[in-house]
């Protein structure tokens, strides 16, 4: 029965009809899981309903995830039940589910996002995304660094450069550098010196070279998933024709 | 799954529903001190395998936290879970039924339900606050129990009493189930070894 279970929500042996349909279930559960939050206020019967229904549904996938995880791990042990609970994926399916059930503080409301976190585990879009920030994490790592790097030394330039009232703190600095680095610029907070501005001005420039960065990084990354999975789906479609042809040759 | 291990699952884990409810109601209206509410995730976990029993144990928490209690409540599912872990588990002997563990499975279940329970109790509402639970919880604090080990006792005598009528029921119940609804062998094929050493077999 487990090893059904198995084969339902992972797929394992072969992505079969229910594996997709499983699939695409729990994604349409965890999208409707989150429509009560969009709406302020008492919620209505309805969407109290829509609520409860969701989260008994996600908790129910985290009950069957968990006893089957061993499945999952390709190795039949015990302890794979003992590890399950404390992944990061069941932390945050959990996270997601509890709020809702009264059992932690209404603080911790917010925690119901996590329940989005069920589309990365399904979709297989989101797996490709994820596949890429793995694969490309020391080069995304290296750029973050330079970004962070940019941003503190711009901010402490300014910081030291302009009229305390224009920068009252480093954080305000570092909030201004963020915006102007990112070319968000609210505009809030701006450098009134003429060197400031200058600064500016060579901040925003670099700072379209920094951000675009990752942007490329990620999208050759993306097509560079997606090419192996074209690439894999003729591999099986060959196979299974060379396959026919064997089979049509013996039957001859 | 073939056509006959699904009907075989599909009714032992329907009658382990209407056990755990039928008894469940038995209990409520008869003002017995106990749930009754684990008998059917135990005869499914012994009968079929444990994971028969995990979703029983689910549907029924599922049904009595809508019906009677909170939708918290749920999470005493932990509890049910526990019963057809253990029972499913230690009551299979090399892949056969046997009953020599049965006391053993019991007194491990009443232990640790008693005190899942209260960890749960606590979590939840911070004291029983309802039914028998609550009148042996009370008792124990009128003779200066702390709270935690109150709120075990009172979850505790239920417990008692709850798995001493499974253990008399559970062999009943599986003697007279017909063989063919019966998984008369079954071994899980789970080790101690390390989870982080790929083995596909």
């Amino acid at each position: 029965m487990r090893e059904q279970i198995s084969n339902v929500i992972y797929g394992q042996k072969t992505k079969g009809r229910s594996t997709v349909y499983y699939d695409w279930f729990i994604m349409v559960v965890a999208i409707a899981s989150v429509v009560p939050m969009m709406f302020r206020g008492e919620l209505s019967t309805w969407m109290q309903t829509l609520e409860s229904i969701t989260v008994y549904i996600l908790f129910f996938d985290y009950i069957l995830r968990w006893m089957t995880h061993d499945f999952r791990m390709k190795n039949h042990s015990i302890w794979a039940f003992f590890i399950y609970p404390f992944t990061p994926l069941a932390i945050m399916d959990i996270a997601g589910i509890l709020p809702t059930l009264g059992l932690l503080p209404p603080t911790f409301m917010i925690l119901r996002v996590l329940r989005l976190v069920k589309l990365a585990q399904y979709s297989q879009s989101c797996r490709r995304v994820m596949n890429v920030f793995r694969s490309q994490a020391k080069t995304l790592c290296s750029v973050l660094i330079i970004a962070i790097a940019y941003i503190f030394i711009s901010a402490l330039v300014m910081f030291v450069h302009e009229p305390a009232d224009n920068f009252p703190t480093f954080f305000d600095a570092l909030y201004w550098a963020t915006t102007a680095l990112t070319t968000v610029g609210y505009g809030d907070i701006y450098p009134a010196t003429q060197i400031g501005r200058f600064i500016s001005m060579v901040s925003s420039l670099l700072g379209i070279a920094v951000i675009a960065m990752p942007a490329g990084i990620v999208t050759a990354g993306f097509m560079e998933e997606l090419n192996k999975d074209l690439a894999e789906k003729e591999r099986e479609k060959e196979n299974k024709e060379n396959g026919e042809k064997e089979d049509a040759s013996d039957e001859k | 799954m073939k056509n006959k291990t699904l009907q075989k699952y599909l009714v032992i884990m329907l009658a382990g529903i209407v056990l755990n409810l039928g008894l469940y109601w038995l209990a409520h209206i008869l003002h017995i001190p106990a749930w009754f509410d684990t008998v059917g995730t135990a005869y499914a976990a012994v009968t079929l395998e444990p994971a028969a029993g995990l979703i029983i144990a689910y549907l029924t928490n599922l049904f009595e936290s809508n019906a009677v209690y909170a939708s918290n409540s749920i999470v005493y599912y932990a509890i049910a879970a526990l019963c057809a872990l253990l029972f499913g588990l230690m009551l299979r002997k090399n892949g056969k039924v046997s009953w020599k563990k049965l006391p053993l499975a019991a007194v491990i279940y009443v232990a640790a339900a008693s005190l899942l329970s209260a960890a749960i109790t606590m979590w939840r509402t911070g004291a029983p606050n309802s039914g028998w639970e609550l009148v042996f919880f009370s008792a124990a604090r009128s003779r200066g129990v702390s709270v935690f080990f109150s709120a075990a006792f009172g979850a505790g005598v239920l417990k008692i009493i709850d798995t001493a009528v499974l253990c008399v029921l559970l062999p009943i119940l599986y003697k007279v189930t017909p063989k063919r609804f019966k998984n008369e062998y079954y071994k899980e094929k789970l080790t101690w070894k390390s989870p982080f050493k790929e083995n596909t077999n």
